[in-house]
């Protein structure tokens, strides 16, 4: 590994992906270890995806991640296999190896240390598999018979016996399949019968009666009867047969030169289980067989057991991981092992795993930048040949040719909004990513704090910008370390309290609209508010006298502001008063908003509400004074036009009556002090309002015009107008119109303070100024002092002031 | 928009200095000239003439449209667009803290990169190119004291009739040694000035610049 390879950085992506599936897999099944067991398909995929590191580790000459890969992969074989039992100890030694794999692939230069010896954990990995359990017993199987059984590997024999084990019935389901539309429907199939059982194995029966056809036994597991299974399978040229003690002489083989017995497609014979015969009788049986008592197989019908109670698992595991396993003509003939040297393994699924990993390439985002800016350029070009139309039209005697051009540039106008969104869908990814990496992170944590935690995840599919994914990761690690840390009290009060001693921590995204929600939920010990508001005083974050008039809410933000830290000593795991505030300056650059909600004693809800991605949004565009602006729509909930008289004033700041709610007035003009750019007439008596903001807060943004809405492409703007406070971006509007992109959450916590000011202030000020629409000017031109105070030196400023210097 | 890099290249051939090509760049142009054939580009703002070293500038435009930034400091025009790539525009005049002269037909947009960002600088017009060996600069400027001197590298002396771009002033043709202030970009663009602070109310009345072009 030392060696730097020209292709070192493609194996490490390409590696780094590997780890990620087994890392992702082997959650899961921790997960479902808990429930008591395991499905042996993410016991196969933990696998494959350790082989082909392996190969991979080998085509590059990484010695070191080759030799933990090998040893890694004798000990899922052995899981595999059932000679090992996949407890606490066997995970965390799994899971110390994917850290392991971490630091063998971090880059040598970037880091002064040596090159991590991996002989401590080959060791334990060797131990597990040197301790392994006590072969069971073995069943006897020859009613079975002797063609099936001859031809099963080791690790399908493992299979047949544990699903006679846990009192499955076996099944031979027939199929015969069109030589031409085999993959689809092998594949269609398989999906049916995972869904009553397992696929022991798949068996080539051919017997060459027909070339455009190949014939196939499936080995099943199934709980279900062979009624059930034949009104859910039988369909074409698919039988189900059930596999019986009393039928083992009669049982299918194989083998090309058996005629086979050709069952009758008609009928499915429903009853050919004979009552009172046993299902799966294992002859012998230990008493200590945990699985439940065979089960008649005329036992009521139960409903198709899914026999994974979790819901579906991420979407992103199953191209990589789970090639399909090919039918069975390789089995008989294993294909060279590319690596020679190793414990036998399926050649099968080692190609089909390779071949997926292949199937995707890596893109540089910022090439997919530059893709965005041609389309973006492109519409304008566009924008121009409408232009050109319109002169073309002015020719009357050019009608055909117009009328043609009209049409080719609705053509090129569709197609170039389908290639917008190619292009936006292909920098899509599923949140998951950032949540697998998070249940490491909790995993680690609850074990070095003591804490036992469960982490529930759900809506890991929910697909957001890849820029957005890559940025929340930070955030999301600093408010899962909080809740473990502060959050989830520790087992002994827990019990106290009557709770569960395991905390709970939830995780869920969802796509509410437009937007995408994540949401960060413990069941601890919440937040006390009045606890923050002390430790705000005692850290200098407010003032005494300001603190005796702070809401709940209020007092909450404060864990927002920079330096604040309830812990009185640093931990290792928190307490350095970092992280909140890093939490809150990092969603809100990708226009995010974050609100808490906690009750003492019961648990603190974090939900991030996110747009989904940052590179096209659907705006508003609006005039105020003469300028164009864009608000994002998604944070726009709705425009209204507003009669001046409905406008009321209190304590000099200007509001309106919406829904029974006091909604409080921004003028857009004044905020930003508008140099009025042209005489435009304007109604007198009536404004325009468009309410922005989330939940409770909310502000009226007073504008002169809408303009429509649109999609628009966002342009960052360059470090020197960033940080400009209320503009978030800016994108072009036809005709290299460049128009500026309001930064909605930081308006309404200027609207919020602005209000917030005027309350306090605005008595005297506002007062003397008199006049509601002076009354405003007055409140406005506070607020703007206290908008800006962060900026300014911000001794004065209010409880928020400190975001604002941070932002 | 027409954008004149011909502009430039005018410029150049005025100078008689051998043109360097985009290829020459890309191939360490800058690094095979010799000390003593350090180029500026020289240009006139407010009656002064400043200079930038040729390499700090991608291009020189034509003046464009540019939409107004609030709450950003006055010297900030506004925020352009070039092809699809947008970037703050600055009145140098302003900058400078110079008394803004009315703009005629000879104002152009100096697009200057740092640190791989653009900016366009609006300055009154483009001169030429001139050669000032590099101990002729004088680096530390004595006479300029007071907020400027942030902004300035050095002062360079160029011999010579100018060539005056037509329309300015008159007083600078002869065989006097004209000043050629040179500008630091690093100081003159430090992002900590763009955004104004304080009260958001207006700065220096006069010269609305937004939506020129």
């Amino acid at each position: 590994m030392s060696s730097v390879d020209q292709n070192a950085s493609e194996f490490i992506a390409e590696a780094q992906e590997v780890i990620e599936t087994f890392s992702r897999t082997l959650l899961e099944l921790e997960a479902q270890s808990r429930t008591g067991s395991t499905d042996p398909d993410l016991l196969n995929a933990a696998f494959r995806a350790i082989h082909s590191l392996k190969g991979l580790a080998g085509l590059f000459g990484a010695a070191a991640i080759g030799g933990l890969s090998h040893t890694l992969e004798s000990t899922l074989d052995s899981l595999r296999l059932g000679k090992l039992g996949l407890g606490r100890v066997v995970l965390d030694v799994l899971f110390e190896a994917i850290e392991m794999f971490g630091r063998l692939l971090t880059p040598r230069d970037e880091t002064d240390e040596p090159e991590p010896d991996i002989e401590p954990i080959l060791a334990r990995l060797r131990a597990l598999t040197e301790q392994e359990a006590p072969e069971l017993p073995q069943d006897n199987l020859e009613w079975v018979g002797e063609a099936i059984l001859s031809v099963l590997t080791e690790y399908e024999e493992h299979r047949l016996r544990e699903n006679i084990r846990s009192g499955r019935g076996l099944f031979r389901v027939h199929a015969k399949f069109d030589i031409l539309a085999i993959d689809v429907g092998i594949e269609q199939l398989k999906d049916k019968m995972k869904l009553y059982g397992e696929v022991i194995t798949y068996l080539p029966s051919a017997d060459g009666s027909s070339d455009d056809a190949i014939e196939l036994d499936i080995l099943l597991g199934s709980k279900s009867s062979l009624a059930e299974l034949s009104s859910a399978l039988a369909v074409g040229d698919v039988t189900v047969h059930r596999l019986a003690a009393a039928e083992a002489s009669s049982a299918i083989t194989p083998a090309p030169a058996h005629k086979p017995a050709s069952p009758a497609p008609a009928s499915p014979a429903p009853a050919s289980p004979a009552p009172g015969r046993a299902a799966a009788p294992p002859p012998t049986r230990t008493a200590a067989a945990s699985a439940p008592p065979p089960r008649p197989a005329a036992a009521p019908p139960q409903t198709p057991a899914r026999r994974d109670p979790e819901p579906a698992p991420a979407p992103a595991r199953a191209p990589v991981a789970r090639g399909p396993v090919t039918p069975a003509p390789s089995r008989r003939e294993p294909a060279p092992v590319p690596l020679g040297d190793d414990a036998p393994v399926e050649a099968a699924s080692s190609e089909t795993s390779l071949r997926s990993l292949s199937q995707t390439v890596r893109v540089d985002l910022r090439r997919l930048d530059l893709l965005m800016n041609l389309v973006g350029e492109l519409g304008l070009v566009q924008n121009n040949l409408a232009g050109v139309l319109e002169a073309v039209r002015q020719l009357d005697h050019s009608a055909d040719v117009s009328r043609e051009l009209s049409v080719q540039i609705r053509d090129m106008t569709r197609k170039l909004a389908l290639l917008q969104q190619c292009i936006l869908d292909v920098r899509m990814v599923p949140i998951g990513q950032v949540f697998d990496k998070l249940a490491r992170v909790v995993r680690k944590l609850s074990r070095d704090l003591d804490k036992e935690i469960r982490l529930v995840i759900s809506g890991a599919e929910t697909v957001l910008d890849k820029l957005i994914v890559e940025e929340l990761s930070d955030p999301l690690m600093h408010m899962i370390r909080n809740c473990i840390d502060h959050g989830i009290e520790p087992a002994g009060e827990r019990a106290r309290l009557g709770k569960q001693p395991a905390g709970r921590i939830e995780l869920r995204a969802f796509q509410k609209g437009n937007r995408v929600v994540i949401e960060v939920e413990d069941d601890g010990g919440g937040i006390d508010w009045l606890r923050i508001r002390d430790m705000g005083v005692r850290r200098g974050l407010v003032s005494a006298e300001e603190a005796v008039s702070m809401t709940p809410s209020e007092a909450i933000n404060l864990i927002f502001s920079p330096g604040f830290s309830i812990r009185e000593h640093a931990t290792e795991v928190s307490g350095r008063g970092v992280g909140m505030d890093i939490v809150k300056t990092n969603i809100a650059k990708l226009s995010g908003m974050i609100d808490v909600t906690t009750e003492v004693g019961r648990g603190t809800k974090f939900a991030i509400t996110l747009p989904v991605t940052l590179a096209i949004i659907q705006a508003l565009v609006i005039q105020s004074a003469g300028h164009t602006f864009c608000i994002p729509l998604n944070s726009v909930l709705e425009s209204i036009m507003v009669e001046v008289r409905e406008i009321s004033t209190i304590e000099g700041h200007e509001v309106i009556i919406l829904n029974k709610r006091t909604l409080p007035l921004l003028y857009l003009s004044r905020l930003f002090a508008l140099r009025p750019l042209s005489r435009t007439y304007r109604d007198p008596n009536r404004v325009y309002v468009v309410v922005v903001g989330l939940a409770q807060h909310r502000v009226g943004l007073v504008v002169d015009e809408l303009l429509g809405q649109q999609d628009v492409v966002i342009k960052p703007l360059g470090s020197a107008v960033r940080n400009v406070p209320g503009i978030a971006g800016a994108t072009e509007l036809g005709a290299n119109r460049t128009v500026l992109l309001l930064d909605v959450g930081r308006l309404v916590d200027e609207g919020v303070r602005q209000a917030d000011a005027a309350i306090s202030i605005g008595g005297s000020l506002g007062g003397s100024l008199g006049g509601s629409g002076g009354g405003n000017l007055g409140g406005a031109s506070v607020g703007g002092n206290s908008g800006f105070g962060g900026l300014s030196g911000g001794t004065q400023s209010s409880h928020l002031g400190g975001t604002t210097h941070v932002r | 928009m027409s954008v004149e890099r011909e502009d430039m290249w005018q410029a150049l051939l005025r100078s008689g200095e051998t043109l360097a090509t985009d290829e020459d760049y890309e191939h360490g142009y800058k690094r095979e000239v010799p000390q003593d054939l350090q180029q500026y580009v020289s240009f006139r703002v407010s009656g002064e003439i400043y200079g930038l070293p040729i390499h700090e500038i991608e291009e020189i435009s034509k003046v464009f449209g540019t939409t107004h930034v609030p709450r950003t400091a006055d010297f900030l025009v506004g925020i352009g667009n070039v092809r699809g790539r947008i970037m703050p525009v600055i009145d140098l005049a302003r900058r400078l803290r110079l008394r803004p002269v009315e703009r005629g037909r000879t104002a152009r947009v100096l697009i200057v990169n740092l640190n791989d960002e653009s900016y366009g600088l609006v300055v009154d017009a483009v001169i030429d190119v001139i050669r000032i060996p590099p101990e002729k600069i004088e680096e530390k400027p004595g006479g300029i004291t007071g907020p400027r001197a942030e902004y300035i590298r050095g002062l360079g002396r160029r011999k010579g009739a100018v060539t005056v771009a037509k329309g300015a002033d008159v007083k600078d043709r002869g065989v006097v040694e004209d000043i050629v202030i040179i500008l630091n970009l690093t100081t003159l663009l430090d992002p900590k000035d763009f955004i104004r602070t304080g009260p958001a109310v207006g700065g220096p009345s006069g010269g609305g610049e937004e939506g020129r072009g």
